[in-house]
């Protein structure tokens, strides 16, 4: 990914005639796969404005693409844990799971845009979910490696699930950042509607992943068959996991 | 040697040979290796010979793992730094580590030899004071260090909250990872009781924090 390299000897000479002074040009992210992770990183405002013009769709496409194929990635070494059939269904899972959140999170969010004053289209909104989740995915991707070390040294499934919780927070509370910078950068008052529909997210996806078990482990069935609140998922396996002699 | 920032700074934003990240590798290697070698001497000349050998590696190796969520975080935390210039800012950095342990080695060299031997009397004494020792040494050249990499970043982002960010998100992560690799590529200190060998049998068994956590839980 190329960057803007300043020029080190730019400021060096200030006896030397200058030339006249222009505006700065505006950067344009161009809709590629590297303009598009350069946006994300570097430039999320001028992203976000990008997206909820018009002429979107293609970089909105590259931005799923994107979050699918990081996502995959680190489901990949999710289902490393256990290999075998966890290879592929891990990363499927991810994939389908954060689609389904966002589906399903996405009228909540563009009512909640609404309420905090923006005027928003359903499609501006839905560019604006698409990109924190490109960015929660490209975090999540450079997690990947950390994650990997970890899953081969380690066999402790409550350990690696920790880590996994909290690498996945981590790389969200980047993407969902971009939800309220689209917020200071429509210049709409501070509201709790964001920070709630934030919560809302982030509850449904944790709920999705107890709904999608195993992510690591094994299981007899693909799906589970018994319906959980993942608090009580969570404290059932971590009690399972104290029973056993490496944690006595 | 000074690590003075504005050079530093300069170098980052050269390329080519003028970036010296083949310099910086070789301090890492040079001074890591002459420091690892005297943190290993106390327990045997073999034991010496594979921590030289193993020290730089811990610090390559948390380098290469989280080369791509050093980059990541240097530009959304708006450094302005690229992939390549963050992973020499952190390089830059690490060699200024080397610097000082390397140029502490022969106070270092002069303690293990001057201390009772493993397998005498005295030698689990010996042992703890080397461990505190060098814990001390690490952690003030870890400080001086941190130092040079937050004048790095303060100087490329011309934003102190920015800079300061990212340096906590930076060290958090080479940390995190920097003490799993340690606890694979253990013996390091080289117990007197266990033998002298490059990785235990059980290198890639558990890890850092089950180890913490099942100590806490052996205490209480």
């Amino acid at each position: 990914m190329e960057t803007e390299e300043p020029d080190p000897t730019a400021n060096c000479h200030p006896e030397e005639e200058s030339p006249v002074l222009q505006p700065p040009p505006v950067p344009v992210i161009e809709p590629t796969f590297s303009g598009v992770i350069d946006g994300l990183l570097k430039r999320p405002v001028l992203l976000l404005a990008r997206v909820q013009s018009s002429n979107s769709a293609a970089m909105l496409k590259r931005m799923l693409v994107l979050a699918a194929l990081c996502m995959g990635a680190f489901g990949l070494i999710l289902g490393w844990v256990s290999g075998g059939q966890q290879f592929w269904l891990a990363p499927l899972k991810i994939v389908a799971g954060i689609a389904l959140c966002g589906l399903i999170t996405l009228p909540s969010l563009y009512i909640f845009s609404c309420l905090n004053g923006h005027e928003i289209s359903l499609k501006a909104v839905a560019g604006v979910l698409v990109s924190s989740l490109a960015l929660t995915g490209l975090l999540l991707m450079g997690l990947a490696p950390v994650l990997w070390v970890f899953v081969q040294s380690s066999e402790s499934l409550p350990f690696l699930g920790f880590l996994g919780l909290a690498f996945w927070s981590i790389a969200l509370a980047f993407g969902l950042s971009l939800v309220f910078r689209t917020s200071a950068a429509k210049e709409a008052g501070r509201s709790p509607f964001l920070a709630i529909w934030v919560a809302i997210f982030v509850l449904v996806a944790l709920q999705m992943s107890t709904s999608l078990r195993p992510l690591i482990g094994t299981a007899d069935t693909i799906l589970p068959k018994e319906k959980k609140f993942f608090l009580t998922h969570w404290f059932d396996e971590f009690s399972r996991a104290s029973g056993k002699t490496r944690w006595k | 040697m000074k690590g003075a920032a504005s050079s530093l700074d300069f170098w980052l934003r050269s390329s080519g040979r003028e970036s010296r990240q083949w310099l910086c590798v070789v301090t890492i290697i040079g001074g890591l290796g002459i420091y690892g070698a005297s943190v290993g001497l106390w327990r045997s000349p073999l034991m010496a010979a594979f921590v030289a050998v193993k020290m730089p590696c811990i610090v390559f190796l948390t380098l290469g793992i989280n080369a791509l969520l050093n980059g990541m975080l240097a530009q959304a935390l708006a450094t302005g730094l690229s992939f390549l210039q963050t992973f020499r800012a952190i390089l830059m950095s690490f060699a200024v580590f080397a610097l000082i342990l390397g140029s502490l080695s022969p106070v270092t060299i002069g303690m293990a030899m001057n201390l009772p031997e493993a397998g005498t009397t005295g030698a689990e004494q010996a042992h703890r004071i080397l461990l505190l020792s060098h814990t001390l040494l690490i952690a003030f050249a870890g400080v001086i260090a941190t130092g040079k990499l937050s004048d790095i970043l303060r100087s490329f982002a011309g934003s102190d909250s920015a800079a300061r960010r990212t340096l906590v998100a930076l060290l958090a992560g080479n940390l995190f990872v920097g003490a799993q690799v340690g606890f694979i590529l253990r013996p390091v200190f080289g117990s007197p009781g266990l033998k002298v060998e490059f990785l235990r049998p059980d290198a890639m068994s558990g890890n850092f924090y089950e180890s913490v956590w099942w100590a806490v839980c052996q205490s209480f």
